[in-house]
């Protein structure tokens, strides 16, 4: 099995903007990859040079073994893509603008389409103009997932589901990886990441700064704990895993890795626990405490990463 | 009256987006009149020229239809009125119905009405503001045209000033309309279609009771504004039925807003087929498919204009035959003039498919801004047969919209000289247009394949060659400057004969621009949203 996505040193820029600087980047074929980060930090940038839409400026890219920008039309034939922002026509039905897509892609499997219509709860009847941004994201996971193809490249596919239909997706990507197909799924939430990935690369302002299994990434998966205690929480470093303490008017808290867990939550329970609360780290709160980055700062967020409307 | 609220608010926001839109729209309406005014002076310099006019043309059925009831032609005014009938209430109509819309059923369907809602805003403020601001550029262009009328017979300034107010009466009647059209559908497109076609409706049936002079008139607001007879009887009392209606049709989309949801129109959206045609499948047929209602509509504005001025024949012999300098104006000396005036129609008819033209290859920019060429492009269609799918349907629907112009010229004009050749010579002859408007569609391709902002230049160029065909000859133009125009070098059919080596190197350079532009695309980045 070999790599169905290699890019070095990917340099890419807009104007004065770096938005892709000597990005690296590995997919292996059969695995689903999550490509993970904030918002404006190049993951649509990477996509779409990957898709040939746009040139880069140098390094190497290559997608099933050759060139996106050379062979876009013949690559294109193997993929299938969901945009971050679908956007259709507005006199044309959904059910119009699947058939096309899948048409020009080279054809789509009549009843898997019938049966991802039914699972989506998507009315195909529905001219795009009348669709919410939801319905219009269903109109391309249906169009990309009925089609019969080794990769698919999904670019935040799920900005606009409700929990339910985020379950019926999740659901088809662990389908489509049972029967062999590669997937690249570009995400800003992490929890979604983490349910569906193999292998997760970890991009910031246009640089991929961690790559690997989520085994490899446990950091990223550590648990943050606050509690309020009957009795002030002395010696809580001492437990393995825990990290990041931080005391404050009677209440602590802290990360724990989740093999110990438990231990921490014994301890916690030995000193009378008043109040807890405990969460998976954001995406926001992982890069300012892994990177040092302040995303709300806008001098080094969003403005290194394909600017803010290529990566909505 | 809370519900208007925020209404002056709103007038604020509406000029300053329209901060551009709103002086175009009367600026260009004014101009047209005052063209007219000139070319009326010019044409007609004598008391005996306007007595040839009205009696060639007070009975003329098309005329009629197209210019409202014959009164006073033997006047400057009368002309006047006579002539811009049509472009100006169509004019002011238009601007009424596209600007209102653009402020109601466009705002709520983009969700902006929701925003601005939310905070301290009455229910009709925003049609009220609307109404207000669209209103009051009614009156500028009204008022403006009673200026041009003005000056062209100053002896007569109440009947100009009595002319501008019909033309805001219809602006407002119509601005009424929209506001009432804008709460049916919830999308602006058929908001905009009901109350253009209400639009259309009204100048029809107006027409169809003009030349009987019936009572049909009297069903239509333009009717009633038209009822003023100005330059004749100079009755002002009709116009109080049009603002009676305008007022009427204000509180009924008031009474509207007040029952439905905010989002929501009377009627609901229409639904379509849940699986594509099979024609649906290629990037000809997408574009044909997203073009079709345009090239239809095209065609039969282009052949409606054709037949009318094909049955006109007999009255436009005798007016040139009898007015040297209108013969001299389109060149019929030692030709037969009918010959010579359809020419000058058939080159209008080629840069209205020339517009046809530069407005379907733009929207191989419209698509790439508003986001729908990157999951296109993300399939197995290259970018090159996407924009040739595009250029396809350009050169059949210019085709099409050039040869329904001649088709109907050359049927009415067989009809009335009882003469069946003249059908396939007329359409043959409108053919010959075909490769110079198919030039000038070709400069926004070119424009396309190498920078996508660049594709507006496309209407630029349309500009410059309706500027030079219509007044270039009159202000004596050098002939190089004449012949930027690729019309310029199309044979003059019917009155010469056809040349095949202008109009084949027209074609050539069509062809060789559209290249151009391909041969662009495949080397630059897409415009992503």
């Amino acid at each position: 099995m070999g790599a169905t996505i290699s890019i070095r040193g990917l340099t890419k820029t807009f104007g004065s903007t770096v938005a892709l600087d000597e990005l690296d980047l590995q997919v292996e074929t059969g695995e689903v990859h999550g490509y993970l980060g904030p918002n404006g930090s190049g993951k649509s940038t990477t996509i779409r040079v990957l898709l040939g839409l746009l040139r880069a400026d140098s390094g190497s890219v290559h997608l099933l073994g050759a060139d996106p920008w050379k062979q876009a039309v013949s690559l294109h034939r193997r993929l299938a893509y969901v945009p971050g922002d679908v956007n259709l026509w507005p006199n044309l039905t959904g059910g119009e603008a699947i058939d096309l897509l899948g048409r020009f892609r080279g054809g789509l499997d009549p009843r898997r389409r019938a049966e991802l219509l039914e699972r989506f709860e998507l009315d195909p009847t529905k001219k795009g103009r009348s669709y919410s941004k939801g319905n219009r994201q269903k109109v391309a996971l249906v169009a990309a997932l009925s089609a019969d193809v080794e990769l698919l490249i999904l670019d935040e596919p799920t900005s606009g589901l409700d929990p339910l239909m985020e379950m019926v997706f999740q659901d088809c990507i662990a389908q489509a990886k049972e029967e062999g197909r590669t997937v690249l799924l570009s995400s800003h939430i992490l929890a979604e990441v983490e349910a569906l990935c193999d292998r997760v690369s970890i991009i910031r302002s246009g640089r991929v700064v961690q790559s690997g299994t989520l085994a490899d990434l446990r950091h990223l998966t550590r648990t943050m704990v606050q509690a309020e205690t009957a009795r002030p929480a002395e010696g809580l470093e001492r437990i393995d895993g825990v990290r990041d303490v931080d005391r404050a008017d009677g209440k602590v808290s802290f990360t724990v890795a989740p093999a110990n867990l438990g231990d921490a939550m014994a301890f916690l329970s030995g000193l009378g626990i008043r109040s807890l609360v405990s969460h998976p780290p954001t995406l926001e709160e992982l890069f300012l405490r892994e990177y040092g980055d302040d995303l709300s700062d806008p001098e080094t967020a969003p403005s290194a990463g394909g600017t803010g409307e290529t990566d909505r | 009256m809370t519900a208007f609220t925020g209404t002056g608010a709103m007038i604020r926001l509406y000029v300053r987006q329209d901060r551009v839109r709103l002086p175009v729209w009367v600026t260009v309406l004014v101009w047209l009149m005052w063209m007219s005014v000139v070319a009326v002076k010019h044409n007609y310099p004598t008391h005996e020229d306007l007595v040839t006019y009205q009696q060639a043309l007070s009975s003329s059925t098309a005329s009629i239809m197209m210019g409202g009831p014959p009164i006073a032609l033997d006047t400057y005014g009368g002309i006047c009125l006579y002539e811009t009938n049509l472009v100006m209430v169509i004019g002011i109509g238009l601007m009424a119905v596209l600007l209102m819309t653009r402020h109601t059923r466009t705002d709520e369907e983009a969700g902006r009405t929701e925003l601005l809602r939310a905070g301290a805003l009455g229910r009709h403020a925003p049609t009220l503001a609307a109404v207000v601001v669209v209103g009051t550029a009614c009156v500028l262009a009204g008022l403006g045209s009673a200026t041009s009328l003005y000056w062209i017979d100053s002896s007569r300034g109440d009947e100009a000033f009595l002319q501008g107010c019909v033309l805001v009466a219809v602006g407002l009647f119509f601005t009424a309309a929209a506001a009432v059209t804008a709460q049916l559908t919830p999308h602006a497109r058929g908001a905009s279609g009901y109350a253009v076609g209400l639009l259309i409706a009204a100048y029809v049936l107006r027409g169809i009771g003009d030349v009987g002079d019936t009572w049909i008139t009297w069903s239509s607001p333009v009717g009633w504004a038209q009822g003023t007879h100005v330059y004749g009887e100079n009755r002002p009392w009709p116009l109080a039925i049009v603002l009676v209606g305008a007022v009427a049709l204000l509180l009924l989309a008031f009474v509207l807003t007040d029952h439905r949801d905010l989002g929501s129109g009377l009627f609901a959206a229409r639904r379509g087929p849940a699986t594509a045609a099979r024609s649906l499948g290629t990037a000809t047929g997408l574009a044909l498919r997203l073009q079709r209602a345009t090239i239809m509509a095209w065609a039969t504005g282009t052949a409606v204009t054709g037949a009318l001025v094909g049955s006109m024949s007999k009255e436009i012999r005798k007016m040139i035959d009898e007015n040297p300098d209108l013969a001299k104006m389109i060149e019929a000396e030692g030709v037969d003039v009918i010959d010579a005036y359809y020419a000058m129609m058939l080159l209008t008819l080629g840069l209205l498919a020339a517009s046809f033209g530069v407005m379907s290859v733009v929207r191989l920019q419209s698509e790439e801004a508003a986001g729908r060429v990157e999951p296109l492009l993300a399939t197995a269609l290259s970018r090159s047969r996407w924009v040739l799918g595009t250029l396809t349907v350009t050169v059949m629907g210019t085709v099409v919209v050039l040869a329904a112009g001649g088709f109907g010229m050359g049927l009415t004009y067989a009809m009335t000289i009882d003469d069946p050749g003249q059908i396939s010579r007329m359409t043959v002859a409108s053919l010959a247009h075909v490769p110079a408007a198919l030039v000038l569609a070709g400069i926004p391709a070119l424009c396309h394949g190498w920078s996508s902002r660049a594709t507006a230049l496309g209407w630029s160029a349309l500009g410059t060659c309706f500027v030079i065909a219509f007044i270039g000859p009159a202000m004596k133009l050098p002939g190089w400057v004449l012949g930027v125009s690729p019309f310029d070098h199309v044979p003059r059919v019917p009155v010469d004969p056809f040349d095949a080596t202008p109009v084949v190197l027209l074609a050539c350079l069509a062809a060789a621009l559209m290249a151009g532009g391909l041969a662009g695309l495949r080397r630059r980045d897409l415009v992503l949203t």
